[in-house]
């Protein structure tokens, strides 16, 4: 067995959820290959403490990681999406799904288990949706961000993860990826429209606050005139985002 | 005599004084290299080879005063050039350890295949970034610096508040899509003839060039006529197709103006 196969299969390996012969080889492996024993004994460790605290707020500044984010979510506890290794592999698997499903279709199944094989192909789906947002890099999170409003359903598990994206993710390109989304679906869930004026007060790039002030302008929304108005007068907001506020408020009426 | 003393002074001096050190680190896990703090002039490369090479004009000399004194609150200077590296989850953390490394060049080589991101997104930065022939996903956050990438495939995402971003492409990354922004700022691209994208601009009140042969995408902008007046929708952005299109590129500036050129 190659190391990368060995690394992938680790976190089931630790929780005895692989089948005996694979759990065999990995054995033997982790056996002869240092680098494998000592990633094998990091991650068993960090496992076991994270399972010794499961209720433990994550700190600020992990709020991005969604990890935290899903697994405390209950739609998804049963769903170990830190095994989903990486994007590429991820989307194969998708794709994969996919194929099933149009095969299934085309055949002629029962409806019950077209229906039943479209249900898990979403599911499946959003995992994988949520599993790129927490991925390190800013392009591979952009495209997650874009990638569900493919999804056609705007449920409140993606919402709270695009909120959370636009309000405390590192990187300002995928936080302005998160709001055209959000903009985007805003007329699937209505709950989307609060959580754009409530960014408006936890911005602090101008370009974002720009941003915020024009989807919510643009879209007609009254209610949050008050709170662009009060972002026209503060001073310490920066320049051009206040005559910004102050030009787009006429708009609203 | 005196002019053999000339001489050494013309030749040896500037060598000396240009000398360079260098520091290499070879990263456990090939996934992803964060540089903070290290608000000097950065130049990055690629490199072949497996190890994160450093190399910097760092002069970084305690005063006398400090003699047996630490720097209070700063990072261990593990390399030698004002710099700390660390590694930790597979990020591995390059971070300037004091102020004065914004008077320092930092040269700094990344195997191909590392996410690299900067955040020189600070008041006290001296320069601007330059990074030629990068090839592989880059993070950039500025706040007046200017950001120029040139001959590079990305994907990018580049973050400015007032700073000019230019981007010249040798290939558009059909990996992962591209995201350039700038308050104030110009963001201009550059992209060889025949690559593919999809290219969504939105700005405010800058214009936006262009030379390339683009063909609109979005359905908004069909007849109108013909398919019913529900179908309007207000956006403050459009999108375009580039040779057929492919990987998206994202482009927004708020008062600069955007510029699209065929490379």
């Amino acid at each position: 067995m190659k190391c990368e196969e060995v690394k992938i299969n680790l976190p089931e390996y630790i929780d005895k959820k692989l089948d005996k012969d694979t759990t065999e080889k990995i054995g033997i492996h982790i056996q002869s290959c240092e680098s494998c024993r000592e990633l094998y004994s990091e991650l068993k460790s960090f496992l076991k403490f994270t399972d010794s605290f499961p209720e433990v707020e994550p700190p600020g500044d992990m709020k991005e990681e969604f990890l935290k984010l899903v697994e405390t979510n209950d739609n998804f506890k049963d769903k170990r999406i830190i095994q989903l290794p990486d994007w590429i592999k991820v989307a194969a698997i998708l794709i994969i799904g996919a194929g099933t499903f149009i095969a299934g279709y085309f055949t002629g199944s029962e409806n019950t288990e077209v229906a039943q094989l479209q249900s898990e192909l979403n599911s499946m789906k959003k995992e994988v949706l949520l599993a790129g947002l927490k991925d390190y890099s800013g392009p591979q999170r952009i495209e997650a961000v874009h990638n569900i409003k493919t999804m056609g359903n705007a449920d409140d598990a993606l919402v709270n993860a695009l909120v959370y994206t636009m309000n405390s993710d590192k990187n300002v390109n995928v936080r302005l990826a998160a709001i055209n989304t959000l903009s985007e679906m805003m007329d699937k869930n209505p709950g989307i429209k609060n959580e754009l004026i409530h960014s408006l007060s936890l911005q602090d790039n101008p370009l974002l606050q720009i941003s915020l002030i024009q989807v919510l302008t643009e879209s007609g929304i009254k209610e949050a005139k008050d709170k662009i108005e009060s972002i026209s007068k503060d001073e310490n907001t920066n320049e051009q985002v206040r005559e910004y506020a102050k030009s787009m408020i006429k708009t609203i009426i | 005599m005196k002019k053999v003393t000339v001489l050494l002074a013309a030749f040896v001096l500037p060598l000396l004084s240009m000398s360079q050190e260098k520091y290499e680190y070879s990263p456990k896990v090939k996934n992803r290299v964060e540089i903070t703090n290290l608000l000097g002039e950065i130049s990055l490369k690629n490199t072949s080879e497996n190890t994160i090479v450093i190399e910097s004009d760092a002069n970084f000399e305690k005063p006398e005063r400090a003699e047996g004194l630490q720097l209070l609150g700063a990072m261990e200077d593990n390399t030698g050039l004002a710099v700390n590296v660390s590694e930790e989850d597979g990020i591995v953390s390059i971070t300037g350890i004091s102020k004065q490394v914004r008077d320092f060049n930092y040269s700094i080589s990344i195997p191909a295949g590392i996410a690299v991101s900067i955040d020189y997104h600070s008041p006290f930065a001296s320069g601007d970034l330059d990074i030629d022939s990068y090839n592989g996903s880059l993070e950039i956050k500025t706040l007046s610096s200017d950001v120029k990438l040139n001959n590079c495939s990305g994907p990018f995402t580049v973050n400015s508040v007032s700073g000019d971003v230019e981007v010249i492409f040798s290939n558009v990354s059909q990996g992962e899509p591209t995201s350039l922004a700038s308050v104030s700022g110009f963001v201009d691209v550059s992209i060889p003839a025949g690559n593919k994208a999809n290219i969504e601009i939105s700005n405010l009140t800058g214009n936006v060039y262009n030379n390339l042969n683009l063909e609109s995408a979005g359905k908004e902008d069909r007849d109108e006529r013909s398919e019913g007046l529900g179908a309007i929708k207000r956006k403050g952005k459009t999108s375009y197709k580039l040779n057929g299109g492919g990987q998206e590129i994202y482009l927004k500036s708020v008062s600069g103006n955007i510029y699209l050129r065929k490379k």
